[in-house]
């Protein structure tokens, strides 16, 4: 323990009141009223599940449907849209052949192009001296090979360039009109040679695919104790390469309602644009890939109906629709949702929808908490008045009298807290009781805590253990009906 | 019905209950709810009291009963009762507006907990477990003992406590 949970530790010992603690005969009427109140549920749940199975006996042989109004999940206008399919996404396919279809094989020339000094590297006693090549034709060339170099220096003997380098080619081959490739002329600075022989300033390259183009050095060349030249190479490949998928260009919207109901299809739209100014083919349909995290968690890929668009034209934007099932036990709250083509530099799109609780009718075992717990707090919860049962005189086989009507909704702790006026609460399932009738609470306490009383009583229980987490008694309104309520008991 | 009180049921709750009412009255914010939360939990051991004594720790039993009561409590709304800091039941003379502001105060700091973290720090810093033992309580791992621990001090000191728990180091430096 800290010297900070010190003074908190005394901060708490000061303000909590001293106490002359519980009565035990207190104690003693509890657990007497624990007694008779679980034996009276035990006759009353009983005789509920008769009355339960009864009605459900009525609604099925009126024919009408039992269920409450159900508030479909909103809509987008779907007006216009490619219709979804649903087949299972196959993948990536690649482009069966490159973009221009053309194989380049002519070697470039010295009429192809220019050639100026660039930087200087060096390595252990090695320098090289990069020679960029700046291509200057009309139409792409390759780049490959070793040059024939020689250094010359007027007055002295040309001196011709090993070939090999500790200065490794890195680019591609294929020179296309403007790039640049390079070749390194290498020298070393370390040798048994007596003493430097005097600086070269020319270099004259002669290119496998023919002619030479020269360039000046201006600081010199040693070539005292080697001269070599490197491979060429094209341009550097960490220039990124356009994608060479055309589906690549597309680029996406999605269009989605703002809310769906958990258990409800998520229909939405992809609104996939051709922003070039040439038409792209669906030919090679896509897949593509629905994300959902938040609340839900699913990854499912689909191919895009492509059958009725074959392509999409220069600057066009064709809207697909897009379902997504989210599932029924999916919590309340955010779902963000990620569409992507199915291939590299995807183009993708984003949006969030808000999950609502399931709405529809309460499962059996919900209907048979719901009235278990309605039970055991009305008869907790006696006519003002009057006061609970102390002994076992509890010979109604039925619902206490003081209850009218009982009610029950599936939702949220979140969403459960306006119907008993407070806040808070977190994405738990639960079920919101609604009892009207004639009731009152007893509390404990001092004097001036009389009976609590009123006729809508509200409890709020975890749909899956059952444990009450909150209750509200109200004198005549409730903060809130419950909307779309199932009826689960009337007078 | 005729409920035959356990052996030793009197004493323990003569002895024990007082500290449990105030350890509740951290938890609940008022006398009232102090006193139905440490009945409740008492009526619920009284019923396995036989049990528990044999086990040699009914303080802990009750304990345990009461936080997991108090957890799942429902959070009543009482007609004419709203929790506010009222004027203790028999204040002592010597500063009953200094003990009356400061039991407003905490009251309100923990009020503005969640309860799991409420019930960690009064465990914690009143009942002086230790996590082990808050974490046993509770029903939940150590770590959760000292992830809500650590949250709960850092809202207090950053809240309604931030006053007094500054006067009270003070005090202290001095």
């Amino acid at each position: 323990v800290t010297r900070t949970d010190e003074h908190l530790s005394r901060l708490l010992h000061a303000a909590a009141p001293p106490s002359d603690g519980v009565d035990v005969d207190d104690v003693e009427s509890r657990v007497r009223r624990r007694r008779t109140v679980r034996e009276s549920v035990v006759a009353v749940a009983t005789s509920l599940a008769t009355i339960a199975i009864v009605v459900v006996a009525v609604n099925l042989g009126t024919g009408s449907t039992p269920t409450p109004p159900v508030a479909p999940s909103p809509t987008i206008d779907l007006t216009g849209t490619v219709p979804w399919v649903g087949t299972p996404g196959s993948g990536y396919q690649t482009p069966t052949k490159v973009p221009d279809g053309t194989v380049v094989t002519r070697p470039c020339t010295a009429a192809d192009l220019t050639a100026t000094l660039g930087g200087v590297d060096g390595a252990s006693g090695h320098l090289v001296h990069w020679v960029e090549l700046t291509s200057t034709a009309a139409t792409a060339c390759l780049l490959e090979g070793y040059p024939q170099v020689t250094a010359t220096e007027p007055g002295l003997p040309d001196v011709a360039a090993a070939q090999g380098s500790y200065f490794p080619a890195t680019g591609v081959p294929t020179m296309r009109p403007g790039e640049k490739g390079h070749v390194g002329v290498q020298t070393d600075t370390a040798c048994t040679a007596p003493s430097p022989p005097p600086p070269y300033h020319h270099v004259a390259i002669t290119l496998p695919g023919g002619g030479t183009v020269s360039v000046d050095v201006p600081d010199g060349l040693d070539t005292g104790c080697s001269l070599s030249v490197s491979e060429l190479s094209g341009p550097a490949p960490t220039t990124p390469a356009p994608s060479a998928d055309p589906l690549a260009s597309l680029q996406v919207a999605l269009d989605a309602p703002a809310t769906v109901a958990a258990g409800d299809t998520l229909v939405y739209v992809a609104r996939v644009s051709n922003p070039t100014g040439e038409a792209i083919s669906l030919d090679r349909c896509p897949s593509y890939v629905q994300r959902a995290s938040g609340v839900a968690d699913l990854k499912e890929d689909y191919e895009l109906n492509c059958g009725p668009v074959g392509q999409i034209a220069a600057h066009a934007t064709v809207r697909f629709e897009m379902r997504l099932a989210v599932p029924a036990d999916a919590l309340s709250g955010e779902l963000d949702l990620t569409w992507s083509l199915a291939m590299p530099d995807a183009p993708t799109a984003k949006t969030a929808v808000t999950v609502s609780p399931a709405h529809g009718e309460l499962t059996a075992e919900q209907r048979a908490l719901a009235l278990r717990t309605a039970t055991t707090e009305a008869w907790s919860s006696p006519p003002s008045g009057s006061v609970a049962p102390t002994s076992g005189a509890n010979d109604q086989a039925a619902w206490p009298s003081n209850v009218d009507q009982v009610s029950a909704i599936l939702t949220t702790h979140a969403d459960a807290m306006q119907y008993v006026g407070a806040t808070g609460g977190d994405t738990t399932p639960v079920l919101v009781i609604r009892l009207v009738g004639d009731f009152s609470w007893v509390t404990t306490g001092p004097p001036g805590h009389g009976p609590a009383t009123g006729n809508v009583m509200t409890i709020v229980i975890d749909a899956h253990t059952g444990a009450i987490t909150d209750t509200g008694l109200e004198p005549q309104d409730p903060p809130r009906p419950l909307p779309d309520a199932t009826v689960l008991f009337t007078r | 019905v005729k409920v035959d009180e356990p052996e030793g049921f009197r004493d323990f709750v003569a002895a024990r209950s007082p500290a449990l009412v105030r350890s509740a009255w951290l938890l609940t914010g008022n006398e009232a709810s102090a006193q139905d939360l440490v009945q409740t939990a008492l009526a619920k051991t009284w019923e396995r009291w036989a049990r528990v004594i044999r086990q040699e720790a009914p303080e802990a039993y009750v304990r345990t009963v009461m936080m997991s009561t108090y957890l799942t409590w429902r959070r009543r709304r009482w007609h004419g009762e709203l929790p506010v800091a009222t004027m203790p039941d028999g204040a002592e003379a010597h500063d009953a507006f200094a003990d009356a502001d400061l039991r407003a105060s905490v009251a309100a700091a923990l009020r503005a907990l969640p309860r799991r973290q409420r019930a960690v720090v009064v465990l914690r810093y009143f009942d002086d477990l230790t996590e082990v033992q808050a974490a046993a309580t509770l029903g939940c791992s150590v770590g959760t003992v000292k992830s809500q621990s650590a949250k709960a001090l850092a809202k207090l000191r950053a809240g309604e406590l931030a006053g007094v728990w500054r006067e009270e180091v003070t005090r202290d430096a001095h």
